[in-house]
């Protein structure tokens, strides 16, 4: 048992609750990050400890406290940075401890907290709330220990509560030790450190169980699914029976490390042999025999169920070609069994054989023997089941882990089918995507080359106004000059008709006319046409209509265009030519009019 | 990293595995070599290492290239990334609420939850030897999400390569201890993967002995790892509180997780990538 000195100087040593503790102790640890679950975390540790009355409110009291101070000093309520909030909890034979350590978010003089509590003194600095939660925390418990390292702005609270007479009459308020090397503290004690998710809490929390201890029948201390079995204890007991006979078997199993059989009492062999029978019968899920065969003789019975026991279970565990069906069908088995054995079948066997046992008479020698025999025998055979089904277990375990390792190889398999497939479509995708593109370039292409040639017709498009404009000039020109030649004409005509008998052919005139008519006409038609063209291709520019279809269309126009201007050219060409004759007719007409005037003044 | 096998013959495509260029992300890590083929050499050639990374700019250069290829190592780092995606689920499950005629309210899951689910996918990726090489954790805590930004990135390999991975490696095994030992919260696990990440970049030379637990655990374990995979009995040998603790988890591991017969991953080796140390 650890004295006062001890505590003083475990509490000196480092952090952790572990030097508080006897050697031997399970400290149970969590990391907190908010205030949410304190509850159902109070709630475990208390399942798990089987803390009662006073002291398991003093406990919820001392851990929300605790971790209410924790939380203050972190600033957490204000969203300040995250780091966990350790604790840990753990009990030995006198004592109960809680230790919440934290991080602080900003300076704090441990050694003025620890006055502040002990000497009710008010520090300027500290929040006064986060100093009275502290105090009722103090109140409550009968040890408290404050550690802290300024270096590196740790702070540990330890709160020990006394199950036994060991702090009657000690009020240190709260102690207070810096720590020199916060963590290069060495751990020497031989304690169990067990992370709070590694307890079979679903269990250790269910109401169930708690009503089933509470009869005081269920002395299985739950700490994890594979610890089940590290001790177990069995008694026999009969009620009229004073004496009590104990076998203690060390060292069946791995798992089983001290099992307890307490005898008491009796019952006729018969009874007892066809009750330790049935009762194996019960519990071998493998021997279908048995319960077709009667029995035959107690001996012979015992010898055949031990055999059967060891065939099926020897099957079982040789098939090689055991599936995933008959895995789960033994799993299911295996379960019921345990289920049996958890549920009692086989204390209340022992109970039937106890009950009817106090009939007999117990200072019968053979009674006795025999008694004895069963006994060894039983636990013979129980050991023999606990290793089957030990076997079992690894049996089906080897089998989980072989359709596992199957599952992860067939999901790597189709994941790398997943994978191609989706490298398939990739690439799928991708000849899609080049199609598109190259389609696209097509195009752009295209429409480069139609805006190049669009360039170039507006280019010849403009030659052509250029053209038709010199043209129209120089026809504007010819017609005044064709006009006055007309005029000079119809005027010397006329004064030839008048003045003598003319020698110009009419039919010749008529004919310059008409051409002249001819192509005023053509040129009004090409005017319009111009026009038209002019008045479309800027439509098209502002419409946007497809270009290829514009281009056709203005391509054709500026054929007709072209075809216009080079017919437009001819036409001009004949029509100075026309002119050219006409002008040369008008000099022979002057000529002949002045050789006229001559001959008429001779 | 000094990996093995730069170029690989055109015969030996067996050991590759094609990926498409789409799938390479801008500032994803590559866990092994990647390579492209060369076709007048009839090579594949590596052009990037195990924990390199393409930014947009790099991975543009290659957008000619329709496939690169991956070692088949890849296939082995499944299991982690696969674990990782869901402890990054149970990190950030939020319950839902429902506002029904009964008032139905979802409670978030306790912590001992929350660690004991995350210790049920960890625990299997010990391996049959219940040892681990620290590179392995990386991919794990890439898959929870827990990434860095790409400017670090970037910066921190411009700066120095060899201490940009050992950065990397570090800071995801110190998340990985962290969460071994319960400490399960997505926003703290961030920041720890960030700040162990600019410790080892910024070289610090600050004192050990004032700093964090989990950190003295990471740095003393990533020492051991430069030799050897870090192995379940050392943390027994350990002397400390906080390795106690994880020496007492991952004897539970050994217990209920451990896959009897499984393969022993490894950088190093036949079926490894890098050239033994």
């Amino acid at each position: 048992m650890l004295s006062n000195d001890d505590l003083k100087k475990a509490a000196s040593q480092g952090f952790g609750l572990a030097p508080f503790l006897e050697a031997g102790s399970k400290i149970l640890h969590s990391s907190l990050f908010d205030s949410k679950n304190i509850g159902r975390i109070t709630d475990l540790l208390i399942a798990q400890n089987k803390f009662e009355g006073f002291v398991e409110f003093k406990l919820r009291l001392i851990f929300l406290l605790g971790v209410f101070d924790a939380l203050q000093f972190k600033d957490l309520f204000k969203d300040k940075k995250i780091e966990p909030i350790l604790i840990e909890c753990g009990c030995d034979e006198n004592k109960i401890g809680i230790s919440i350590k934290f991080k602080a978010n900003h300076d704090f003089s441990a050694e003025k907290i620890a006055k502040s509590i002990n000497e009710d003194e008010v520090i300027e600095d500290m929040n006064e709330q986060l100093m009275q939660v502290l105090k009722t925390a103090v109140l409550y418990s009968d040890r408290n220990f404050l550690r802290s390292s300024h270096k590196a702005h740790l702070i540990e609270f330890t709160f020990l509560i006394g199950t036994t007479e060991l702090f009657e009459g000690s009020d240190t308020g709260l102690e207070w030790y810096e720590i020199k090397d916060a963590y290069n503290s060495e751990e020497n004690k031989t304690v169990e450190y067990i992370e709070l998710g590694d307890l079979d809490y679903s269990h250790t929390l269910d109401p169930q169980r708690f009503s089933a201890s509470e009869d005081g029948d269920n002395n299985e201390v739950v700490v994890s699914k594979y610890k089940k079995l590290s001790e177990e204890e069995q008694r026999i007991k009969g009620d009229k029976v004073e004496e009590e006979e104990t076998v203690t078997i060390r060292g069946v199993t791995d798992q089983i490390s001290d099992e307890k059989i307490l005898v008491k009492g009796g019952e006729s062999e018969e009874e007892s042999t066809s009750k330790i029978v049935g009762f194996f019968k019960k519990i071998n899920p493998f021997n279908k025999k048995n319960k077709e065969e009667d029995l035959i003789s107690e001996e012979d019975q015992t010898s055949e169920e031990e055999s059967s026991l060891d065939l099926s279970a020897e099957e079982w565990s040789d098939s090689p070609t055991a599936n995933e069906t008959e895995i789960k069908k033994a799993t299911n088995q295996f379960g019921q069994l345990i289920e049996e054995l958890d549920k009692g079948s086989f204390a209340k066997a022992i109970e039937e054989i106890k009950s009817s046992a106090t009939e007999v008479d117990t200072d019968n020698e053979k009674a006795k023997e025999f008694s004895e025999n069963l006994v060894t025998k039983f636990v013979q055979e129980k050991s023999k089941i606990v290793e089957k089904i030990k076997s079992i277990e690894a049996t089906v375990a080897q089998k989980e882990i072989e359709i596992k390792n199957d599952q992860i190889r067939f999901r790597n398999e189709l994941e790398r089918m997943q994978s191609q497939l989706k490298q398939k479509n990739a690439t799928m995708a991708k000849i899609k995507d080049e199609m598109i593109k190259i389609r696209e370039e097509a195009n752009h292409k295209g429409k480069d080359q139609d805006s190049a040639q669009l360039k170039g017709i507006q280019r010849k498009l403009q030659q052509v106004q250029n053209l038709y404009k010199a043209a129209q000039d120089e026809k504007r020109i010819l017609m005044r000059r064709l006009e006055e030649s007309k005029q000079n004409k119809a005027a010397v005509t006329s004064q030839i008709s008048r003045q003598s008998n003319s020698t110009v052919s009419r039919t010749e005139l008529t004919a310059v006319q008409a051409r002249l008519e001819r192509s005023q006409r053509q040129l009004d038609e090409f005017k319009k046409t111009n026009k038209n063209l002019v008045e479309k291709l800027s439509d098209s520019e502002k419409r946007k209509i497809p270009e290829q279809r514009k281009m056709v269309e203005l391509k054709t126009k500026l054929q007709e265009a072209v075809k216009l201007a080079t017919r437009h050219k001819a036409e001009s060409d004949e029509l100075k030519e026309a002119t050219s004759a006409l002008e040369k007719e008008k000099a022979e007409l002057l000529n002949e009019i002045k050789l006229l005037k001559a001959q008429k003044a001779a | 990293m000094n990996f093995k096998k730069r170029k690989l013959l055109k015969s030996e495509v067996h050991l590759l595995r094609a990926v498409s260029r789409a799938s390479i992300k801008p500032y994803r890590f590559l866990f092994t070599p990647l390579y492209v083929f060369l076709r007048k050499n009839e090579k594949y050639l590596a052009i990037k290492g195990p924990l390199d990374f393409f930014d947009p700019i790099e991975l543009e250069q290659f957008a000619y290239v329709d496939s690169f290829y991956v070692h088949t190592f890849i296939d082995r780092l499944y299991p982690f990334e696969s674990a990782g995606r869901i402890i990054s689920k149970i990190l950030n499950w939020k319950p839902r609420i429902e506002f029904a005629a009964d008032f139905q309210v979802a409670l978030k899951p306790a912590p001992y939850e929350i660690s004991n689910a995350v210790l049920g996918y960890l625990g299997s990726l010990w391996g049959s030897q219940m040892q681990m090489e620290p590179f392995f954790t990386v991919p794990l805590i890439e898959s929870i999400e827990l990434s860095l930004d790409s400017d670090t990135l970037e910066d921190s390999r411009n700066l120095d390569v060899g201490l940009f991975e050992d950065a990397l490696i570090f800071s995801a095994w110190i998340v990985f201890l962290g969460l071994m030992l319960g400490q399960c919260d997505y926003h703290y696990l961030h920041d720890l993967r960030k700040e162990s990440f600019q410790y080892i970049i910024e070289g610090s030379t600050e004192d050990t002995s004032n700093f964090d637990d989990l950190y003295q655990l990471a740095l003393w374990s990533f020492h051991i790892s430069k030799e050897r995979a870090v192995r379940f009995s050392d943390f027994e040998n350990n002397p400390t509180l906080i390795s106690k603790k994880l020496f007492w988890r991952l004897k539970r591991v050994d217990f209920e997780f451990k896959i009897e017969g499984a393969e022993e991953l490894s950088l190093f080796g036949e079926k490894g990538i890098l050239d033994a140390v």
